[in-house]
């Protein structure tokens, strides 16, 4: 097969374009798939994503969004994503809902998560083990902004915490040994 | 908690359980790995989070991380290391151990690596997600390793939030990684494969069926020494239990087109194969100055002339230990200075020596 652009070369590189749903396929050389600005290398599986993301261009946009929306969590623009190929923040996700709804199914085959979720298989989250991160954040924030009443203060609460809480393992583990 | 991680870094084998060469078919398996990638929920990623972010994202893992294993007796000794804190070489060190990444490395200052003693369950903190969950066994144990990092994610969720989202699963900094997180790979050896020409087919065969290959040192790294990465390509859309189960299928019979290929070697070119891993074996042996592609080739040999029963007989482990003692960090490490090319390449024989005289004392014997 001849190159569909030049039509003199034998057509090496192969690929399909998806605009809209619509497939078509190219048959090209090696130097006019180079001029169209696809790369070529033998090992093209490690094609960083800013480069995947820049070759599929536009089609990856809906026209919801342009290249300029921003997160309002984070700030990032959809402009600056496809140049990094890495997101702002967790919200990003939500902000670009439909862009990488597209996305990922283009790169994973998928957008769908299946498997573990978010709560699954942990059970009720422990109270107390909760309350002790929380403080403990809190705390650190307390010295921080070297508020040394509000630290002293949680630095109790959170013993008094740790106390209860080795009671109750060493209540559990008397249980266990007398079963 | 021990700090800082001494052991991890003066002991030869510090944070290595799968240099010992126990597990499923470690002739050919090197090692298995499976890692997680997550972020914490209300912390921005990489791209956008300030240096006392990363900083509260280290401290709130340590924590959750030491909760989870005072929960269940504690005893586990474990180490925490800020990369920050930590010298070139010992950066490198970790590096060839594949316990840091080239990323961290990159973004040291923020970094920290918590690593459990026996080295299986390390954690990667602020490398390109706030939380890598990584672990790593000898031989074949896909389904082992995954049920390590399994339970250390389903521990640290008891008291941390992971950034997720209902439709796309965990979220992460890459898009490529969303989903499960879950990136399970395996070592592997194939120079039977190599040397009859079928390495290409099976390689192309891997592409069309999710998986994908890099060198030893992962993305970007060349393929050296006949060693190659398989792991799953995507990461969303199946459960991790079938990534999983998928990469150790088709790794099972990758092993089995590779055993295929040595017997192919072993009827149709017995003398030629022996000459190569004799003559590797010799080298290896007598040499007193040694580039690191030279050795990485030999040793392949080597590792297929112990596998094929044409080499006396040398355990798993020294093979380990002469691939990864031999790397550049390591021997630095050992001298206790920075070598220069050449003074590199004796130190590198002069331990291949040693180590081979551990294995076979005296002189090389007669083949068959």
């Amino acid at each position: 097969m001849l190159c569909a652009d030049c039509g003199q070369n034998k057509a090496t590189v192969h690929f399909t374009q998806i605009v809209n749903d619509e497939t078509e396929t190219f048959h090209l050389c090696q130097e006019c798939a180079q001029k169209r600005g696809l790369k070529t290398s033998p090992v093209s599986s490690q094609v960083p994503l800013s480069d995947f993301l820049s070759e599929m261009g536009a089609p990856i946009f809906t026209k919801a969004t342009n290249a300029n929306t921003a997160c309002p969590r984070c700030g990032c623009t959809f402009r600056q994503f496809r140049k990094s190929g890495r997101l702002g923040c967790a919200h990003c996700y939500a902000t670009f809902e439909q862009e990488m709804s597209a996305l990922l199914r283009k790169i994973h085959g998928s957008n769908e998560h299946v498997g573990i979720t978010e709560d699954e298989s942990i059970g009720p989250v422990d109270e107390r083990e909760a309350r002790l991160l929380e403080m403990r954040r809190n705390l650190r924030q307390a010295v921080d902004n070297e508020e040394y009443e509000l630290a002293a203060e949680l630095r109790d609460r959170i013993s008094v915490l740790e106390e209860d809480r080795r009671a109750a393992r060493a209540t559990a583990l008397e249980s266990e040994e007398q079963l | 908690m021990r700090l800082p991680g001494d052991d991890l870094l003066s002991a030869v084998d510090g944070g290595l359980s799968w240099i010992s060469g126990e597990g499923a078919h470690a002739d050919i398996i090197l090692s298995t790995r499976v890692r997680l990638a997550r972020n914490l929920e209300h912390f921005p990623f990489r791209e956008t989070i300030a240096a006392a972010q990363q900083e509260q994202v280290t401290r709130e893992i340590i924590d959750a991380f030491g909760e989870a294993s005072g929960s269940n007796g504690g005893s586990a000794r474990r180490q925490f290391l800020r990369l920050g804190d930590l010298q070139e070489t010992d950066l490198n060190l970790l590096l060839e151990r594949h316990l840091v990444s080239r990323e961290m490395i990159r973004f040291k200052e923020a970094s920290a690596l918590l690593v459990s003693d026996s080295g299986r369950v390390a954690l990667l903190i602020n490398e390109e997600d706030h939380l890598r969950i990584q672990v790593l066994e000898a031989g074949l144990q896909l389904e082992e390793a995954w049920e390590s990092a399994r339970r250390t994610d389903e521990e640290l969720r008891r008291r941390i939030r992971f950034a997720y989202h209902e439709r796309f699963g965990f979220l992460t900094s890459c898009p490529t990684n969303t989903g499960t997180g879950l990136r399970a790979s395996v070592l592997i050896h194939l120079p039977g494969l190599v040397l009859t020409r079928e390495i290409h087919k099976v390689l192309q065969g891997l592409a069309q069926i999710g998986l994908t290959f890099r060198g030893l040192y992962g993305e970007g790294s060349d393929v050296v020494g006949n060693y190659f990465q398989i792991s799953n390509q995507t990461t969303l859309g199946k459960s991790e239990t079938e990534l999983v189960s998928h990469l150790n299928q088709i790794t099972r019979q990758v092993i089995e087109y590779e055993e295929n290929a040595r017997q192919v070697l072993a009827r149709d070119a017995l003398d030629e194969i022996e000459d190569k891993v004799w003559r590797a074996y010799g080298l290896l042996r007598c040499a007193r100055a040694m580039s690191t592609d030279e050795m990485m080739n030999l040793l392949s040999a080597v590792r297929l002339g112990v596998s094929m029963k044409l080499l006396p007989d040398m355990r798993v482990r020294q093979l380990n230990q002469l691939l990864l003692w031999t790397q550049i960090a390591h021997l630095e490490k050992r001298a206790g200075r920075a070598l220069a090319k050449r003074d590199r390449e004796h130190e590198r024989a002069k331990l291949i020596r040693e180590i081979l005289d551990e294995a076979e004392p005296g002189h090389p014997k007669e083949g068959r």
